[in-house]
């Protein structure tokens, strides 16, 4: 095996593989390896499987792994009579929203935070440090409060976006990932720029922004996927159903208690398989990203 | 200030005005009344006769329908009351008016519902279910008595049919348990299904209970006592446990609600099941959801216990908003006259109704199985039989038993129904996923939570 | 901190520990670069930071304090009635449930330690070691991460499903076994739930510390070698001391994020069989929203919101201590 002789790093190198030994613990350890794969990838292969079957097949005394009956027709079918589509899109409004909010917001604050760092600013960072830190389990009541009741202003938010945008806008740790970015930018700019005169937003706009490129396209992933899995304060939101997301959606498909909301078990399966599709998708092309953006960020940040 | 602040700014502007439309109160000339539990896209031929009242509405009373999905559910209701977002004509359950009632998320309906005449045509066993504090808070949508409804296949595979084809359905309980295992060593699906998950565990044993003398909540100088750890009680927990441990009859899933109990039966893995049969909607769910033929549905009415022989009834509801206007409520009720669920039974509703039934019939859904009476005009009554007798698409010895019960009907408990039920699932759940569960304790232990947990703060 | 992208990916939990890991972020420099700072330039400043500290206020930071205060009043759906002092938290402490949540959370928490906790290092250090298909695997054991949460737990459930067609059922039955109740079976209810959620997480925590063991001098494990150290042994002397660090800051984070779990007995039980799966939080949800109970609600999480206390402390300790010592 040509490749042992190059192994360099690691618990088992070039020199350990001499043993016959140590090459059956590498095979045995490959073994274990393939297994977790399957592990990993065997479920939502099912799942897929399943939801193509014949319904009569599905629950058939004597069951199949892989179906005999593909009923490829029914993706297309149960897609339309669900008017799945209509999910999708409020999905990606959510999420749409929760970029740009997520993008303006937490780098404004951050920018702020590390550049022109007003009298307070220790105090902030104390207080973002601890917001990120302390355990969200009072919350819940309160915040729904504020959602169907907006302190002040007496706006009721419900059946609207804009309560998980302003939570991604109020997003701390994104808010200290920008601010640690931009405390890598070296501040002869900033203050260079000042001298000049420049208004810190022009300062933020000219030179900030375009810089930030990568970390914003970090972010703008992570709040991409967060956003289309986000669950619980989109079903506490949106109770109309013109405005579910595909989460709430395929979360009241099953049947609960007395109401006749819930749907066949074929046709939860193929919802799920929809809901699924677009971070596999996304997973596919921007895996690289996703997978090793942290070393670009992480770069950055010195 | 750069360019692309003001950009921002005016984006943001933009936005908050857009959505601020929302919440200007819509002061268009028409009234609107908006309407929950609209059928969904799943049901075509529903959908285009809510489109046709609507329309109704529109030239006849000036009333703009706004159509809501929203139906009612115990985990949602509170969210949506306490936002102010739900439909202005929206339905619940017998069980929850009170609770509904006493937090003010409903309208007191009590004038139009007297204006209208319609408090003295109810069935006087239901009126008390729709009141709270002596007020009218709800109009019935439609009530149901509980049966044991029978896969037809599963009996004839039992060789448990006459020579009708009709089943041999039990007519005690002590019957229903032998009638089970019959079942389940000649076929190997489950002989009965037993609800356990979501409240419906106590609302089905709620008919064992009874059956067996259990009085469930009793009301002990002026205050409310659990009384459920009974002997009866007891003896009744012990027949359920029973089926599982002793007879072996009960299905492998445990965790059962009002949908996977009926997905059970509707695919041939269970044989006997508590069901309410009503007209129009009884089945639909598991004949659309799980294909079960309407042919392969049997009902009969509950099996006797050793205290006599009773069946639970109950019902669905509609209710208003809190901000609903009088004349909002006065459409709401002309909505539900043209949903023919009201006493009234004039030429228009009868056209209706031989709609329904046609697209009941189309629909490959059962049309020959009663609901309970909620008005008692025996005219309308007998005007819509024979309507019915017209569309009749099921073989009706399969549904006499049913149709024509002897049971003693019973409504549910009066105090905190949902609650009793939910406690009443755990012990149900603990007695079915342990072989050596205790009844007695269970259910003392149960009786003593439920007091002091929901009772004592009545 | 070349593993902080990595680590956000792959869930909330993580997120703390790549902040406060990099010293950056927490020694606050004192000295401002703008000598010529002016009170104007301040009011620019915190004008730039008004719409975050808005929306900090009014979804974070007010809520915990108003939570706090309003736990200790009486509520009529979710208006406040009058002060009652301790009465919610006596009415929630009482109840018959609440034993069993505060049980099952433990519960829940130290299964997680036993499965979700170990299983990353183990397979990071193994896969680590691995040069064929290298790259397919740890696509794959990161695949599960990338599946919304909701989609993982119905998924799983319809897994776990005790009729003969479900699919671990008809595994058992077709190598000889019977059918097993899963999920209903009460005993194993949280630790099939701890098992979905290792199961989606576990890739994006093994990156982590993959991440973290290409820091390890190599010549450590060349020194090892030469005085004849076996496989087992470089783990244990080498290996795990010099990522120790990490490993003790997952641990408490995954503490911190396990005993809060709700939406998954919510997703997946409901919190049955007999509360066998209920936990605080989903306590809490449950009042909060089934039970129109908002008081009682807040109480519990209040309650929830003291025990963790004391473990994000320590976090909050170890943090700082690691990054003195690693010291960079």
């Amino acid at each position: 095996m040509p490749r042992f002789t190059k192994k360099s790093s690691g618990l088992l190198t070039s020199l350990d593989f001499k043993s016959t030994g140590n090459k059956v613990l590498y095979w045995g350890i490959f073994l274990l390896m393939a297994i977790i794969t399957i592990i990993c990838l065997f479920p939502p292969v099912w799942l897929f499987a399943s939801s193509v079957k014949d319904l009569q097949e599905l629950y058939s005394m004597s069951p199949t792994i892989l179906p005999k009956t593909w009923e490829l027709h029914k993706i297309i079918d149960v897609w339309n009579q669900l008017h799945f589509f209509t999910y999708y899109l409020n999905s990606l409004q959510l999420a749409a929203g929760d970029i740009v909010f997520s993008l303006v917001f937490n780098s404004l604050f951050g920018f702020v935070l590390s550049q022109l760092k007003p009298k307070g600013t220790s105090f902030l960072m104390v207080l973002l440090l601890w917001t990120l830190l302390l355990p969200n389990t009072v919350n819940i009541v309160p915040v729904y409060m504020n959602i169907i009741n907006f302190p002040f202003l007496h706006l009721n938010f419900s059946n609207t976006f804009f309560p998980m945008w302003f939570m991604s806008g109020a997003n701390a740790f994104f808010t200290l990932i920008f601010k640690s970015f931009f405390d890598g930018i070296p501040r002869s700019f900033t203050e260079a720029a000042m001298l000049d005169g420049c208004s810190p937003v022009k300062i933020f706009f000219k030179i900030f922004l375009p810089l930030s490129k990568p970390v914003m396209f970090v972010i703008t992933i992570l709040t991409l996927t967060q956003s289309w899995s986000n669950f619980f304060w989109p079903y506490m939101v949106l109770t109309n159903q013109d405005l579910y997301t595909v989460m709430i959606r395929i979360f009241t498909m099953i049947p609960s208690g007395n109401s006749g909301n819930g749907l066949a078990v074929d046709w939860q399966m193929l919802a799920i398989v929809y809901s699924m599709i677009p971070p596999i998708v996304v997973f596919l092309f921007l895996q690289k990203y996703i997978m090793q953006g942290g070393l670009t960020l992480g770069g950055i940040k010195g | 200030m750069p360019k692309k602040l003001i950009i921002l700014l005016l984006c943001l502007i933009l936005l908050i005005s857009v959505f601020s439309i929302n919440f200007a109160t819509a002061a268009s000339k028409k009234m609107t009344l908006v309407v929950g539990n609209w059928p969904r896209e799943n049901e075509p031929a529903r959908v285009a006769a809510f489109k046709k009242y609507q329309k109704i509405m529109l030239d006849k009373y000036s009333v703009e329908v706004v159509p809501d999905y929203y139906q009612y559910a115990v985990s949602s209701f509170l969210p949506k009351a306490a936002a102010g977002t739900l439909p202005t004509l929206y339905n619940s359950w017998f069980t929850e008016t009170q609770k509904i009632a006493e937090n003010g998320y409903a309208a007191d309906i009590t004038g139009p519902m007297k204006k209208a005449g319609w408090d003295k045509a109810l069935n006087p066993q239901v009126l008390p279910l729709l009141s709270y504090d002596g007020k009218i808070y709800a109009v019935p949508n439609y009530g149901y008595v509980q049966g044991l409804e029978c896969n037809v296949q599963l009996f004839k595979a039992a060789g448990l049919v006459d020579a009708h084809g009709v089943p041999k359905a039990p007519k005690t309980y002590e019957e229903l348990a032998q009638t089970a295992k019959i079942i389940k060593e000649k076929t190997g699906a489950a002989g009965f299904v037993l609800d356990t998950n979501n409240n419906t565990g106590g609302w089905h044993f709620m008919n064992i209970a009874w059956s067996f003398g259990t009085v469930f909540e009793k009301k002990v100088g002026g205050k409310w006592t659990a009384s459920f750890n009974s002997p009866e009680g007891v003896a009744a927990l012990q027949y359920v446990k029973d089926l599982k441990w002793k007879y072996k009859v009960l299905p492998d899933t445990t965790l059962l609600d009002w949908a996977s109990g009926q997905q059970v039966l509707a695919t041939n893995q269970g044989a006997m099941l508590f069901f309410a049969g009503t007209d129009h909607d009884g089945f639909n769910f598991q004949i659309d959801n799980y294909k079960i033929n309407k042919n392969n549905i049997s009902m009969f009415s509950l099996p006797a216990g050793p205290k006599g022989r009773y069946s639970l009834i109950g019902g669905d509801t509609w209710m208003f908003a809190p901000n609903a206007t009088r004349a909002q409520i006065d459409a709401g009720l002309k909505w539900v006259e043209l949903l023919g669920k009201s006493p009234k039974f004039t030429d228009e509703i009868k056209e209706n109704e031989i709609a329904n039934y046609k697209t009941d019939v189309a629909g490959n859904h059962v049309v020959g199985s009663n609901s309970l009476q909620i008005w008692t005009d025996k005219a309308a009554i007998k005007a819509r039989d024979e309507i019915r007798s017209k569309f009749v698409n099921v073989n009706l010895a399969l549904f006499k038993d049913y149709n024509e019960s002897k049971n003693i009907y019973r409504a549910e408990e009066p105090v905190a129904c949902q609650e009793l039920y939910k406690v009443l699932d755990k012990v149900i759940q603990a007695v079915l996923t342990d072989a050596n569960a205790d009844p007695k304790a269970l259910l003392d232990k149960a009786a003593a939570d439920f007091q002091k947990d929901v009772l004592d703060k009545q | 901190m070349a593993a902080s992208a990595v680590i956000c990916i792959s869930g909330t939990m993580d997120k703390k520990v790549v902040l406060l890991s990099s010293p950056q972020l927490l020694v606050e420099k004192k000295i401002n670069i703008f000598s010529g700072r002016t009170f104007r330039a301040d009011i620019v400043a915190w004008l730039l930071m008004l719409p975050s500290l808005l929306m900090f206020l009014f979804f974070t930071w007010q809520p915990l304090v108003s939570g706090i205060l309003l736990s200790f009043f009486q509520t009529k759906g979710y208006n406040v009635v009058k002060f009652i002092g301790l009465g919610n938290y006596q009415d929630v402490i009482t109840n018959s449930s609440f034993n069993a949540a505060l049980m099952n959370s433990v519960s829940y928490t130290l299964w997680s330690l036993v499965l979700g906790f170990t299983i990353p290092i183990i397979v990071a250090i193994l896969l680590n070691e691995i040069i064929h298909l290298n790259g397919f695997f740890k696509f794959s054991f990161y695949f599960p991460s990338m599946i919304p949460g909701m989609a993982t737990y119905l998924m799983w459930a319809f897994m776990y499903n005790p009729a003969k067609w479900g699919v671990l059922n008809n595994i058992l039955t077709s190598i000889g076994l019977h059918p097993f109740g899963w999920l209903n079976v009460p005993q194993y209810t949280i630790i099939l739930i701890v098992v979905t959620m290792t199961w989606s997480a576990f890739g994006g925590t093994a990156l982590i510390y993959m991440a973290s063991l290409q820091g390890i001098n190599q010549e450590l494990y060349e020194a090892a070698s030469l005085d004849g150290a076996g496989f087992i042994q470089k783990i244990r002397y080498i290996t795990l001391p010099n990522i120790k660090g990490i490993v003790l800051l997952m641990m408490i984070m995954q503490i911190i994020t396990v005993f809060q779990v709700m939406i998954q007995p919510l997703s997946m039980t409901g919190g049955g069989p007999n509360d066998a799966s209920l936990s605080l939080m989903l306590q809490s949800y449950l009042y909060a929203f089934n039970y129109i109970k908002a008081g009682p609600s807040m109480a519990v999480g209040v309650i929830t919101f003291l025990i963790l206390i004391i473990p994000t402390f320590f976090y909050f300790m170890l943090s700082r201590k690691n990054e003195g010592s690693e010291g960079q």
